[in-house]
């Protein structure tokens, strides 16, 4: 299903990614991502994801848009700000555009985990008929005929 | 002192000439001189601004002089005696904010607390990319909660909250109530009612903002929420009094956190106003002994009501559009408005996940929607199912012949799994888990291919 929730990190180099990705079930797909253009497509096409974004020299500005961007036009999705030890000064302002937590440890990614899996279960599937659900269950759906 | 007089009189005269920006700043921070350049550019009579106080924060969007003041402040180290480049701030009448580089020479060596400053400003402005490639450090992040401050206010005024249903026009109300006071605040609706939205409005709403701090209690695990109160709190404790902590979904606070909630709040170490969100009534849930009593009495000094939506449907064609008109500003599509059939529809949708789904049901028809209005073909498929299941008894669309619908599965899936593997049938019979004779075999029997009149396929 597009619209299930997946979680979409932004990130350099890949460290968080692998770190959520050790800790997550399986269910759960991480979806990597290096430029926030990117981010913003990967979360259209899956509004009730959690986004991880890491915050770096280079996008300071666009970051904080792509946060307080993403909650206000995805209110399902929730944004997750990951940075390098020294900007933790960040933090708050970070929140105030709507990220719901901040780190600086990526040893720490069994917290984010932990945080992508409640807000997985938290997310409300659309209402609808028994009929379209077993429908929509079926495997490959890029190759759907009906 | 009629030499004297004729000297300050020709550097005044000098200084109003002059085509850079030059402001002074008396030991209080008030605004005790400007030059013609910096009048203009900040677009006010020297007079107007000549007065105002320039005090270091990020408000939002502060109309007139005393919000042109804030952006010239410069950084608090300058009126400790210490000479330095900084970057300030202006608000151009279309809203936008641009910066200026400028020079702040204290007039005193630092041995006073508080020293009168020089101000120029550089005679361009800094292009609106420009980021500085230094690590961050607190002049920039000032900027950066100024411009973000200045960006968002406007989008949380209380008439954000769009409807003309009486219930909404009372939360309306008791909206900049709120704004207008101090007091703790509990924000009661259904997931996506907008609760969140009524929470940044107060937050925005009041004179003096300052810093906004949401905490999910519902997706935060304990640990996490208990180490975020303690650290606003250690923040609390260097800081004068202000800003708001929304506790969003206040009802799935886990126990141990309502009583590091109800310690802090009955210690006074947070001096940040506090709203709370949350799905139930609390006094519910302390009722059902699920919530602690004394957090209830503390949080709830106000409480605003939102409606879930299927109970205001009159003001969902007016939602719909308001969400819609957001999306063009923002798209390279423009579309006018919903047909009366695609109005027709959305309200016969029950709409669980309240506003937010509606947003989200009516983003997804921007994307789709091929002609210059929303037509009810354009809408998601659970809309027009929820439209079909209206026009029935219930459930009676639900129920299926199990030997025509595992029919209609098995060659939708064999169809599918042809499609993937680009019509190789040895392929396709290793994603279905079958023999490629008998894959032939159901292909046939499906009438998904014809039989092969030579009977080439072996038997299995």
């Amino acid at each position: 299903m597009a619209n299930k929730p997946s979680v979409i990190v932004c990130e350099r180099r890949g460290i968080w990614a692998a770190g959520l990705r050790r800790h997550l079930p399986r269910e759960i797909r991480v979806c990597e991502t290096r430029l926030l253009a990117d981010c913003r497509r990967e979360l259209a096409g899956a509004p009730p994801s959690l986004v991880v974004v890491e915050l770096s020299e280079s996008n300071l500005a666009a970051a904080l848009d792509l946060v307080a961007d993403a909650v206000r036009r995805f209110p399902l999705a929730r944004v997750v700000a990951v940075a390098e030890r020294g900007w933790e000064p960040y933090e708050w302002l970070l929140r105030e555009a709507g990220a719901i937590h901040f780190t600086t440890q990526p040893r720490k990614a069994d917290t984010l985990a932990r945080l992508a899996v409640r807000h997985v279960a938290r997310v409300p599937l659309p209402r609808t008929t028994l009929v379209a659900e077993i429908w929509d269950s079926l495997p490959w759906h890029d190759t759907a005929v009906s | 002192m009629s030499r004297s007089h004729t000297t300050a009189t020709d550097l005044a005269r000098l200084l109003d000439d002059g085509a850079a920006p030059l402001y002074v700043l008396d030991e209080d921070r008030r605004i005790i001189y400007c030059n013609a350049a910096c009048a203009l550019w900040v677009g006010l009579a020297a007079d107007e601004l000549v007065g105002h106080q320039c005090n270091y924060h990020a408000p939002g969007a502060e109309p007139g002089p005393s919000g042109v003041a804030v952006g010239l402040c410069p950084p608090p180290a300058v009126f400790s005696g210490h000479a330095q480049m900084a970057v300030v701030s202006c608000a151009r009448p279309d809203g936008r904010l641009v910066d200026r580089r400028g020079f702040f020479l204290p007039l005193a060596d630092g041995q006073d607390e508080s020293a009168p400053v020089i101000a120029i400003l550089e005679t361009s402005d800094c292009p609106p990319d420009a980021h500085p490639d230094e690590r961050p450090d607190d002049a920039r992040l000032h900027e950066q909660v100024r411009r973000f401050r200045h960006q968002t206010a406007g989008r949380f005024a209380a008439e954000s909250l769009i409807g003309n249903n009486p219930l909404v026009a009372r939360a309306r109300l008791q909206i900049e109530l709120a704004a207008g006071s101090g007091a703790s605040v509990l924000i009661v609706g259904p997931r996506g009612s907008g609760k969140d939205h009524a929470a940044k409005a107060i937050h925005y709403c009041q004179s003096e903002p300052g810093l906004l701090v949401p905490l999910d209690c519902a997706v935060l695990e304990t640990n996490v929420l208990r180490s975020a109160l303690r650290t606003l709190c250690a923040r609390s404790a260097t800081r004068p009094p202000g800003g708001t902590v929304v506790l969003e979904d206040v009802d799935s606070m886990p126990g141990d956190a309502q009583q590091d909630m109800a310690e802090i709040l009955r210690a006074g170490t947070l001096n940040m106003r506090v709203i709370a969100t949350s799905a139930a009534p609390l006094s519910v849930l302390a009722a059902e002994g699920r919530f602690l009593h004394e957090l209830v009495c503390a949080l709830s000094t106000l409480v605003i009501e939102l409606p879930p939506l299927a109970q205001r449907l009159d003001d969902l064609p007016l939602l719909a559009q308001a969400i819609l008109e957001e999306i063009n500003a923002t798209s390279y599509r423009q579309l006018s408005g919903f047909t009366p059939q695609a109005l027709d529809q959305l309200a016969a949708y029950s709409w669980p996940g309240n506003i937010d789904e509606l947003a989200a049901a009516v983003r997804e028809t921007h994307e789709k929607a091929q002609g210059c209005e929303v037509t009810a073909h354009d809408l998601p498929k659970r809309i027009h199912w929820a439209a079909a299941d209206a026009g029935h008894p219930s459930r009676a669309d639900d129920s299926i012949v199990l030997v025509d619908f595992l029919g209609r599965v098995e060659k939708e899936l064999i169809a599918r799994a042809m499609r993937r593997a680009k019509g190789n049938k040895s392929k396709a019979a290793k994603l279905l888990g079958l023999t490629r004779p008998r894959l032939y075999r159901r292909l046939v029997q499906l009438g998904l291919e014809q039989p092969d009149q030579r009977g080439a396929e072996p038997k299995n």
